[in-house]
Formats: C-alpha cells, sequence, structure tokens
C-alpha cells in the first residue's frame, strides 16, 4: 500500500480509534459493565416480567415490519425519483429527508394528531375500524416514518450509477418487464436494499421521540422498551434495571445487524474475483 | 435472413443523429457501420434493437416489419461493448437466460436447456466456466459469454456494439478472426458497429461508412480503400494527404505546378481537393520526370518507412510510404533532394454539383507556375489564392 490518498495513517488510524473507543465503545462499555455487576438473578427478575418480555417483542417485531416496509416502500421512491421526471421531483426528493430533520417529538404529535379518531386522517379510518393513534399500529407508523429516508438515500446514489445495459440486454433476450426486475435488477439492488434495511431497523429500534406520542403507552400493549428503561430510571436513584435492559435491547440489536451482515455477505458472493 | 432499411430518421432535440439512412443487407451477410463516434452507427443498431426507435422510416425483415415488434419478440441477439452481463449470475445460468424468460408454454425443459448451455460454452471455448461468475473471468472470455448468451436465443440478427472496444489489442485481433469464422460458420446477418477501420475492413463483407448521421459510403473493404466515395472517407480510412488545387484550361494547378492528365470538361474552373495516400507517392524511376521535393523526416516503421516530403512550389507537406529497401538503396536520410511522382489524385469538387474524379497527372509535362508567382488567382468567387 504505497499511495494512500489520505496522508498519514498513522493520524487517520489514531483519529479513527478515538472516535471508536472513547464515543461508541465507553458508553457501551459502561453499560456492560453496569449491568454486568448486578448477578444473574437480578437480570432475570428484569427481564423475565411479561410487561418487559411484550415490550420487547413489540421493539425488535415493529421494527422489523417497520424495516421491511421502509425497504418495499423506499426502493418505490427511490425509483420512481432517479428514472422517472416529473414536475416537483427536486422538492419530492428534498422532502424525503425531512424525517431526519424533524425533532422526533414533533413527528410524533403530527402524527398522533392526524391518526387520532378525530384527526384528519384518523376520522376517515374510525368508519372502517382502522385505528392507528394509541394502538401497535401507530407504533409501527412512527417506526416507518423515521426510517424510510435511510433506504431511499441509500439506494439513490446506487440506482443512479447503475448501468442500463444488463437490462436492456434482459429486454432483448425476451424477458418481461417484470423478469427484468426480480432476475436483474433486483439481484444488483440487493445488497444496497439490505444495507437500508439494516440502518432502518436500527433506528426503529432505537426510536424514542416519536413513537412515545402515538402509542399512548399502555403496559402490555404500546410499550416499548426504550419507554420502559426512562421509566425505570425515573422511577428511582438505582440505575441497574435500567442497565439490563439497555444491555438487552443492545445484544438483541447486535444480533440482528450482524445477520442482516451475513446476508449480505452471502447476497454479495459473486462480487469476489479469484 | 434480409432486412432492407429505408429512410431511417431520428433526431435527439436539434441533433439529427441519423437522417435517412438506408441500406440493405443479405441474409449472411456481415456488414459493418463504421465512422467516428455521434456518426450516428450506434443509433442505428439501438433502432434495429428495438432500444430506440426511429422518428422515420421503416425496416422490414423478410417482408414483415420489424420495428412493429417488441424489442422482447425480436429475436435480435445484442453484444454490447462493456459486455452487460448479469454479474450476479453464474455463466452457464447467463446464458441460459434467453431460454428461461421465455413463456412456460415455448420454454424448453430444464435438460434440454442445460445441454443447450454446454452446447454454447463449447462452441465459444468455454468448457469448464459454467460456474465461474463474470467477475472471475478475463475481458475476452466475458465478451466470448456475451456472444454466447446472444446466441442462445438462436437470433435471426446479431447485432455487435463495439464488441472488442474494451479489449487488449492481442485479445482483439484474436477475437477478431475467430468471430468472423464462427459467424461465417453460422451464417447469422450480421451487424458490427466500430470505430476501428482495421476491424470493419478485416471482418465485413461490406462496409458501410458513417459521419453525421448520414451514409457516406458503401461497399467492399477493398473499394472503400482504393475508391472513396466522399474527401471523409478517403480522409477516415486509411492514411491520406490532401492538398487544395484549382483546374483551369485543362490544368490542374496544385501548390505551385501546373499538371497535365484527363480532366472532365465540368471541373473546369473549380476549386478541388486533391487526394492520395502515402504509397501512390512513388520515387521518380531514373531519367523521368517528377516533382522535386526534400525529405523533411523518416520514420522506420518496420519494413515500411513512412517519409513525410516538402514539395517544392509553394512548399506543400505530405506524407509517402517507401519500403526500407528502396530507402537504403538510394541512401535517403534526411534534408536528401528527391524527385516524386504522384500516382493517382482524387479530386472532389464541392459547392453545387459535388463530384469525384480520379487524375493520373503526367509528370513530364508539369510546369511551375514560376511566372506567375505572387500573383493571386481567384479560386471561386470567395477565395484568393497566391500561387
Amino acid at each position: 500500500m504505497r499511495n494512500r490518498a489520505l496522508p498519514g495513517f498513522g493520524l487517520s488510524l489514531g483519529v479513527t480509534l478515538a472516535w471508536l473507543g472513547g464515543i461508541v465503545l465507553l458508553p457501551l462499555a459502561a453499560l456492560a459493565w453496569k449491568s454486568a455487576s448486578l448477578g444473574p438473578a437480578t437480570w432475570w427478575a428484569q427481564v423475565s416480567t411479561r410487561r418487559v418480555l411484550h415490550a420487547l417483542s413489540l421493539s425488535f417485531g415493529g421494527a422489523l415490519a417497520a424495516a421491511v416496509i421502509d425497504m418495499l416502500l423506499g426502493l418505490l421512491l427511490a425509483w420512481v425519483l432517479v428514472r422517472h421526471r416529473f414536475p416537483l421531483r427536486r422538492l419530492c426528493d428534498a422532502l424525503v429527508d425531512l424525517p431526519f430533520a424533524l425533532p422526533t417529538a414533533v413527528a410524533g404529535i403530527a402524527l398522533t394528531a392526524l391518526y387520532a379518531p378525530e384527526g384528519w386522517i384518523g376520522r376517515w379510518l374510525q368508519p372502517l375500524g382502522v385505528q392507528v393513534a394509541y394502538t401497535r399500529l401507530g407504533v409501527l407508523l412512527a417506526m416507518v416514518f423515521v426510517g424510510l429516508p435511510f433506504v431511499v438515500r441509500t439506494l439513490q446514489p446506487v440506482l443512479e450509477s447503475l448501468e442500463r445495459e444488463p437490462e436492456e440486454a434482459a429486454l432483448t433476450l425476451g424477458a418481461g418487464p417484470w423478469q427484468r426486475f426480480r432476475r436483474v435488477l433486483l439481484p444488483m439492488l440487493a445488497p444496497t436494499l439490505l444495507t437500508g434495511f439494516a440502518l432502518a431497523l436500527a433506528r426503529a429500534v432505537g426510536e424514542y421521540g416519536s413513537v412515545i406520542y402515538i402509542s399512548g403507552n399502555l403496559p402490555m400493549r404500546t410499550e416499548i422498551v426504550p419507554l420502559l428503561i426512562v421509566q425505570k430510571l425515573d422511577s428511582g436513584g438505582d440505575t441497574g434495571p435500567a442497565a439490563v435492559l439497555g444491555a438487552v435491547m443492545l445484544a438483541a440489536s447486535l444480533l440482528v445487524l450482524l445477520a442482516v451482515n451475513a446476508l449480505q455477505r452471502w447476497n454479495r458472493r459473486w462480487t469476489e474475483a479469484g | 435472413m434480409g432486412i432492407t432499411i429505408d429512410g431511417l430518421a431520428r433526431r435527439y432535440g436539434a441533433f439529427a443523429a441519423l437522417e435517412r439512412v438506408s441500406l440493405d443487407i443479405a441474409d449472411g451477410e456481415f456488414v459493418a457501420l463504421l465512422g467516428p463516434s455521434g456518426s450516428g452507427k450506434t443509433t442505428l443498431l439501438r433502432i434495429l434493437a428495438g432500444l430506440d426507435d426511429p422518428d422515420e422510416g421503416r425496416v422490414r425483415r423478410d417482408g414483415e416489419d420489424l420495428l412493429a415488434l417488441d424489442a422482447r419478440e425480436r429475436h435480435v441477439g445484442l453484444v454490447f461493448q462493456h459486455y452487460a452481463l448479469f454479474a450476479h449470475m453464474t455463466v452457464a445460468d447467463n446464458v441460459a437466460f434467453g431460454l428461461r424468460v421465455r413463456p412456460r408454454s415455448q420454454r424448453p425443459a430444464r435438460r434440454e436447456i442445460a445441454a443447450r448451455v454446454a452446447e454454447l460454452l463449447k462452441r465459444v471455448q468455454l468448457e469448464g466456466y459454467e460456474r465461474r461468475y463474470p467477475a472471475q473471468l478475463s475481458g475476452g472470455q466475458r465478451q466470448r459469454v456475451a456472444l454466447a448468451r446472444a446466441l442462445a436465443i438462436e437470433p435471426s440478427l446479431l447485432l455487435l456494439d463495439e464488441p472488442f472496444g474494451a479489449l487488449d489489442a492481442q485479445v482483439r485481433v484474436a477475437l477478431r478472426g475467430w468471430l468472423r469464422d464462427l459467424q461465417r460458420s453460422l451464417g447469422l446477418t450480421t451487424v458490427l458497429v466500430t470505430h476501428d477501420q482495421e476491424e470493419a475492413l478485416e471482418m465485413a463483407d461490406r462496409v458501410v461508412v458513417m459521419n453525421r448521421g448520414r451514409i457516406e459510403q458503401i461497399g467492399t473493404p477493398a473499394q472503400i480503400y482504393r475508391e472513396p466515395a466522399t474527401p471523409f472517407v478517403h480522409d477516415f480510412i486509411g492514411r491520406s494527404n490532401r492538398l487544395d488545387g484549382y483546374v483551369e484550361h485543362g490544368r490542374l494547378l496544385l501548390s505551385g505546378y501546373a499538371l497535365q492528365g484527363e480532366l472532365p470538361m465540368m471541373l473546369d474552373d473549380r476549386a478541388v481537393s486533391a487526394w492520395l495516400r502515402p504509397e501512390q507517392v512513388t520515387l521518380a524511376p531514373r531519367g523521368e520526370a517528377g516533382w522535386p521535393a526534400r525529405i523533411t523526416r523518416l520514420q522506420v516503421a518496420g519494413s515500411a518507412v513512412r517519409v513525410a516530403l516538402t514539395l517544392a512550389g509553394q512548399g506543400a507537406q505530405i506524407e509517402a510510404e517507401w519500403s526500407e529497401e528502396e530507402v537504403s538503396r538510394h541512401a535517403l536520410a534526411e534534408g536528401s533532394a528527391v524527385t516524386v511522382q504522384l500516382r493517382t489524385l482524387t479530386l472532389f469538387a464541392e459547392g453545387r454539383e459535388p463530384s469525384r474524379h480520379v487524375f493520373r497527372p503526367r509528370h513530364d509535362t508539369m510546369v511551375p507556375l514560376t511566372q506567375a508567382a505572387g500573383a493571386t488567382v481567384d479560386i471561386g468567387p470567395w477565395l484568393h489564392r497566391k500561387l
């Protein structure tokens, strides 16, 4: 490795390690340390309550479902923004980023106002028997909302730089629109889609601000783990129980992301030459 | 199957990519579309493939309207410059693609597909590579996979878009001969798009030279080289010298000399451009008249020597190509004075009635225009030239 683009390998490595160590690993290590100092019995007592188990399943189940929806919706959005030309395309493009910039609490309150039974959208859904605010559907909606930009923004540059020729080759070989999408385009996009999925998933798992407003936080029904953690912190001086829940979330998130990563590597097996 | 292209036009906004292009391609013929970039050759190819639509014109294949068919239904095999292989599929899956996407009723059985793939890979000499991915192949191998993939659908027309453009020079030359033989043995009507004249002249039965969306000339490789129909073709194909001249009283006034020879009446009093290839500039045999010149540069290129000359008269620069043997026999060096003959000049008169005329000057009667030196003559109503 002679000609390096960035000068000072030592310096850049140092900055990288300091960043990872000080800003990412240190707080996580403190969390692990704190929770590890509690005995297994405390752990079990904290995690095995029905309320916590329920919140865990909602947090991860909801996040997985939201990430899947984001992946599909994001693919559609990115596709339209990249491959089609229509009036106000640039404006739409800019709007995609809004969930990034909006304080999540604002997003949560706005969504609640819209989907509450008397809200602008909620009043039309109410007669259909669909209630969004204060239900698990609402939790899902908030999670989808905050995760969508991740998928769109990871896909967009890849779609833009994608060669058109393989699609044209497929066309001349007799493939129909669906076959071209399914057999040619989707495999080329799959690694990027998975990256977007992982990002949206991570975001949804950690989401707090917007969810707590729309969910109504009904124990055993619409309560997410981050909320439980905050409650445990608020309820007393001891940070132990909160640390346990935090550690559980951390471990579960890590496992899910590792799984996505493995899937991604398997998916990219054809790019490795040799 | 024969292809008849009639009056094709394609515009992109104000830019005319194709202007009324007509061309007949015989069954089993290998036609090369040759031209610089932007000449419209790729546009024509994409229209034939169904990837682009013309604004005007028709294309018929054995009487059937090709343009009415969707690209999917045309049975046209297309090979791209950058292979356009499906990177996520193995070699065998790439080749089988065109068979697998057929509607269920027309799809061959799994075993038939496998047999067909094996046969095609044998044909393109890639047996044993079935399970590799494109990223694990060399450029030449990838292009052969692309060819096998295109052949799998048993196309009635094969289109090659700069197929060797991304390959090393050596691989390119080897693949050329191989592809030519393959095309002959299949008897497949083939259109090759290229900007490489060597490729076109070597592979094609007929060459179509294109420029700015128009066809400049259609002919066999020999015709294209020996009898260029337009100044563009003369300039584009091979190496060329161009001299500007004027025809007056049955003489060609060229760079300070008056040359006699057969000149048609219609060229009288017209400005012409005179073109000749370096090999048509020869040393005058001993005792024969010729044009005095001085060698300004000698460049040995293998058995041939490229010689830059300054002609007496107005000092026009031209290039000749002589054999190494000839150069050493006459002990020629830079600075040597020589007498040369211009064997054959192709004259093009442009303007209202473009015309082409082959002129063989008589060197024994050529005279310098010394008496008129310094005077100006009118070359056309717009141009004054000093003789």
